[in-house]
Parts: structure tokens; C-alpha cells; sequence
């Protein structure tokens, strides 16, 4: 048993695990962590079930103080954190005690750190999933994200027993692998060379639902019906720049699929900082 | 092209890696129900199934094989008739997109309003958001169709018009459709299993309710299934 309080809930802190899955027929998204590599990493470091709700801080991160000794890792980008005032590592295990102050600030990388915490976290399951998903209200505390004077309450639980998996080392990159997608022929030719050949940037206004990007202006084209969509389809907008379906994206869609990202390159996506530059690459 | 049959859909199976595969009805052949029933046949090769109109997808977690192939092809619709039906209460209040509407069909709100609870509404499918139902049915003078600029924010319960549907938000969200009403009751419960028990072909009745009954209902917290 134990918990902490929320002091500064940083930019959007939210309680994630790894979806829901099996939903989409009623439009209801996957959600879940948007870097399993890091997150993973986190619980496996505080030796938690890898499934179990985790902290994902987007962008700035949160300040709290602890009212229980644990055990905490931090993964995902550099968010300054601090215990105590002094600068902690991370990818490593972290001892806290009562009363430590756990702060951080802005990203210097990656938009998304992960702070594991030894033990279960208590919270609100809406199919199978803690994965806060604000639209229709569902996980953590209704599909709130953590607010100032929040209490986060752990119970400790037995991992004995309960096989390490392995986690796949995270790989850094700018280039991410792309393939065809179902109306890849509506580009034309001088788009389908623009998209491989231009960098393109994560814009500002992106977020868990799609990450609108920014670079060469493709052709425009259009599709007559609404058709299903999943997290990494790449959509073609009428102003001929792409949007990425992601985590909390919608099930369907009004525009043409042109390309997809494979689940497992996702994440290299989303650790992409915004407004720096990367590049696609075809694999057919 | 591979081509598969479930009952009486011919279909186009267009495989995407071992990521996702995409049914095309080779006939133009509403999928939806079909979509439903593959669905609700809970195979384990298959993590996801959303279907649209005139497409099904699946994303895979194993080898769309000959054993998976086999096991679609021996899925059959639900034969059941005589579909459940619902009744859905409407405030239509006095949302400013009723101008729209009433200029694009040359009718006054009253005929529109009486028009809308005396037609046979069908639900048709899920999609957009968690829960947001796709109804048809609207007589074609008031398939209006989408707006250009969609609105911001469109509130949950919001029953709109866009193109040959009629909608129920159950959400908020942007939205690009005509409002015309709200809907008191509740048609999504996520703390239920499965989200909602409507299915393909229920047939859902419009209610025209007054300003006042439609506050005393939302008070009750009905549901879409202990209502009327």
C-alpha cells in the first residue's frame, strides 16, 4: 500500500496501460501508452507487471511528493526530473522515501516520459483498460487526466513468480519505415517521390488522437465513403498535408489511406520531437 | 485479387503484410451486417473488426491462413427478423442549423419535425466515436449534406443530420453534421459489456419531447434500454 500527491500535474499527465483491444467495432479506440518500448521499460524496472497502469507525462512533466517509500524508474524523454531538488537518472531504479518531492519540467527530447511506481495503481477500468480516453469519458477517474491535489494510491503486489518478459532495446530514429496503403494510387507520381524523398515535422498541434504533419504539400484527392482506420494509418487531408491516425484516433475516416505505419514502428514515431525533421521510407 | 464467400457476400480479400486485411463486397453489397456478424463470431485471429459500408477490416494478431480463410467463410448472418425496436425522445429545440436545414429542404421545422417521428428509422452502425450511431432511413429531402467548416463542438446527446444519416452524439465532439435536437437518455454506458446492446436493423422511433419533459428525463438517467 502507499500513494503520492499530485502538486503540479505538468502539461497533460495521464494514467495509460496497453489499450483496449477488441472495441474498435464500436468505435471505441485503443488508446493505451504511446511508447510501450519506454513504459515497459519503467515497470520492468520497478518490477511490475508489465500491463499495469503507468504515468505518461506529455510534454512538461508533473511535480508530487511521496507519502509512501517505493521504488520508481523513469524511461521516455528527458523531463529534468528531480528528487529533492537534485537531478536523478534515468533508466534506472529510484528509491524514494516519505515525503520526497519528485519535480520536473520541459522536455529537452522526446514529448513523452514515463514514471513507473512499484506496486498496482488503483484506478477506474472501462474494457479491460485504465487508459485515460477523455472524449467518452472512460479509464483513470472517467477519462480525467491527473489534476492538482490527485492522490495516486498503490497496492503492493506479488510479482513472484511472474516471468521477466523481455524488452526490445528502443532505437532512435529519424527515418520511419512506411508501407502502401490501400489508396497509396491516388498519389501522383511527383507526390509518392515527395513523400519519401522531403523531410516532414510533427506539428504543434498534434496529439493522442493524430499527429498532423507538417511538409511538401501532396496532391489533394478524395474518397466517396467514410472507411475503417487504425492507430498508424497515414491520411491524406484535402489540403494535401498528412495526418497519422494514433492512439486515440478514430475507427474510421473520410480520406485517402495512403501509406501505414506497422505497430511496432509507431512508437519510434511518437518519441519524434516536435517540429524536428524526419523522414519516411517505403518498404514494399 | 483473392476472393472469399461468406453466405451471400462474394468478397475481395486484400491482405496488408501480416497487419490488417480489407474485405471489399464484389457486388456493392451493404457490409454492415455483415461486418456485425464477423464480429460477433469473436475470432481469435482477429484483434479488431470495423466495418463501413463498403468495407471490412480486420487487423490481424496471426496469418490470415487457409484454417482463417475456412473459419470466415463458415460465419452466417444473423436470420433473425423482426428487429427490436427503440424509441429515442428529441427535444428539437431551436439550434441555429435548423436554417440549414429548412433552406435546404423548403420545408418548416413543424413538417420536418412531424416527418422525423412519423418515418421507420433504422439503427445502422457504430463508428466516429465510442458509441456515436449512424441511423438511416431520412427521407431524401433531408439528407443534407455535411457541412464545409464542421462546427467545434457539437454536445453529447446532440441528434444531427449529415448526408444520409441521421446521428447521435454520444460524446462531445467536433462535428460536421446539422443539429437538430437532443436526446435525454443515454445510449452508451462504458461501465457495460459490450458498449451498447443495439444491433444492425433495430428499428429506432423518434419521440418528439417538450423542453420541459426532456430536463425531467435527463434528471432520470435513463437509458436507451429502460426507456419507453
Amino acid at each position: 500500500m502507499g500513494n503520492c500527491l499530485i502538486l503540479k500535474p505538468g502539461a497533460l499527465t495521464t494514467l495509460q496501460d496497453n489499450g483496449r483491444i477488441g472495441y474498435a467495432h464500436y468505435a471505441v479506440p485503443r488508446s493505451g501508452v504511446m511508447n510501450p518500448y519506454a513504459a515497459q521499460k519503467a515497470q520492468q524496472l520497478v518490477g511490475n507487471n508489465l500491463d499495469w497502469p503507468i504515468l505518461e507525462c506529455t510534454l512538461k512533466g508533473p511535480t508530487l511528493k511521496f507519502e509512501s517509500a517505493t521504488s520508481i524508474a523513469l524511461t521516455g524523454g528527458d523531463m529534468r526530473w528531480k528528487l529533492n531538488g537534485e537531478s536523478i537518472e534515468r533508466d534506472t531504479t529510484i528509491k524514494v522515501q516519505v515525503n520526497d518531492l519528485l519535480s520536473s519540467g520541459f522536455t529537452k527530447d522526446q514529448p513523452r516520459s514515463y514514471l513507473a511506481i512499484m506496486g498496482q495503481i488503483e484506478t477506474t477500468y472501462h474494457y479491460n483498460s485504465c487508459s485515460t480516453y477523455r472524449p467518452a469519458k472512460l479509464g483513470h477517474n472517467h477519462g480525467q487526466p491527473l489534476a492538482k491535489g490527485d492522490l495516486i494510491n498503490w497496492k503492493a503486489a506479488n510479482t513472484q513468480g511472474v516471468p521477466k518478459p523481455q524488452v526490445v532495446a528502443e532505437t532512435t530514429t529519424n527515418n520511419i519505415s512506411i508501407h502502401k496503403g490501400p489508396e497509396y494510387n491516388l498519389l501522383s507520381e511527383k507526390s509518392m517521390h515527395l513523400l519519401i524523398s522531403e523531410p516532414y515535422k510533427i506539428g504543434p498541434d498534434s496529439n493522442r488522437m493524430g499527429a498532423r504533419l507538417i511538409g511538401p504539400e501532396l496532391n489533394s484527392a478524395s474518397i466517396k465513403n467514410s472507411v475503417p482506420v487504425l492507430p498508424g494509418f497515414i491520411q491524406l487531408t484535402p489540403s494535401g498535408q498528412p495526418i497519422i491516425i494514433l492512439q486515440d484516433g478514430q475507427t474510421t475516416g473520410g480520406y485517402p489511406r495512403i501509406a501505414y505505419i506497422k505497430p511496432k514502428d509507431l512508437s519510434a514515431l511518437n518519441r519524434i520531437p516536435i517540429g524536428q525533421p524526419f523522414r519516411f521510407h517505403l518498404v514494399s | 485479387m483473392q476472393y472469399i464467400h461468406i453466405d451471400k457476400y462474394k468478397l475481395s480479400v486484400n491482405k496488408f503484410g501480416e497487419e490488417f486485411v480489407l474485405l471489399n463486397s464484389v457486388d456493392q453489397k451493404n457490409l454492415i451486417p455483415l461486418s456485425e456478424a464477423i464480429y460477433k463470431s469473436k475470432l481469435k485471429f482477429a484483434e479488431e473488426v470495423i466495418g463501413t459500408e463498403n468495407e471490412i477490416c480486420l487487423k490481424l494478431n496471426a496469418t490470415l491462413d487457409n484454417i482463417a480463410i475456412k473459419k470466415l467463410e463458415s460465419i452466417k448472418l444473423d436470420q433473425r427478423k423482426g428487429s427490436t425496436k427503440y424509441i429515442l425522445p428529441v427535444y428539437f429545440n431551436d439550434h441555429e442549423d435548423w436554417e440549414a436545414i429548412q433552406n435546404y429542404s423548403n420545408k418548416s421545422k413543424a413538417t420536418i419535425i412531424n416527418e422525423l417521428i412519423s418515418t421507420t428509422l433504422t439503427f445502422y452502425m457504430y463508428g466516429f466515436l465510442p458509441g456515436f450511431l449512424y441511423i438511416t432511413g431520412l427521407p431524401e429531402h433531408l439528407q443534407c449534406p455535411r457541412k464545409a467548416t464542421p462546427s467545434k463542438s457539437v454536445e453529447a446527446g446532440t441528434i444531427a443530420i449529415g448526408g444520409p444519416y441521421l446521428g447521435l452524439y454520444s460524446c462531445n465532439s467536433p462535428g460536421g453534421w446539422y443539429s437538430i435536437g437532443h436526446c435525454p437518455i443515454s445510449v452508451f454506458d462504458p461501465s457495460n459489456k459490450p458498449p451498447t446492446q443495439l444491433q444492425y436493423g433495430n428499428i429506432i422511433q423518434l419521440k418528439s419531447v417538450s423542453q420541459e419533459e426532456y430536463h425531467s428525463l435527463s434528471a432520470q438517467k435513463l437509458d436507451l434500454f429502460n426507456y419507453g
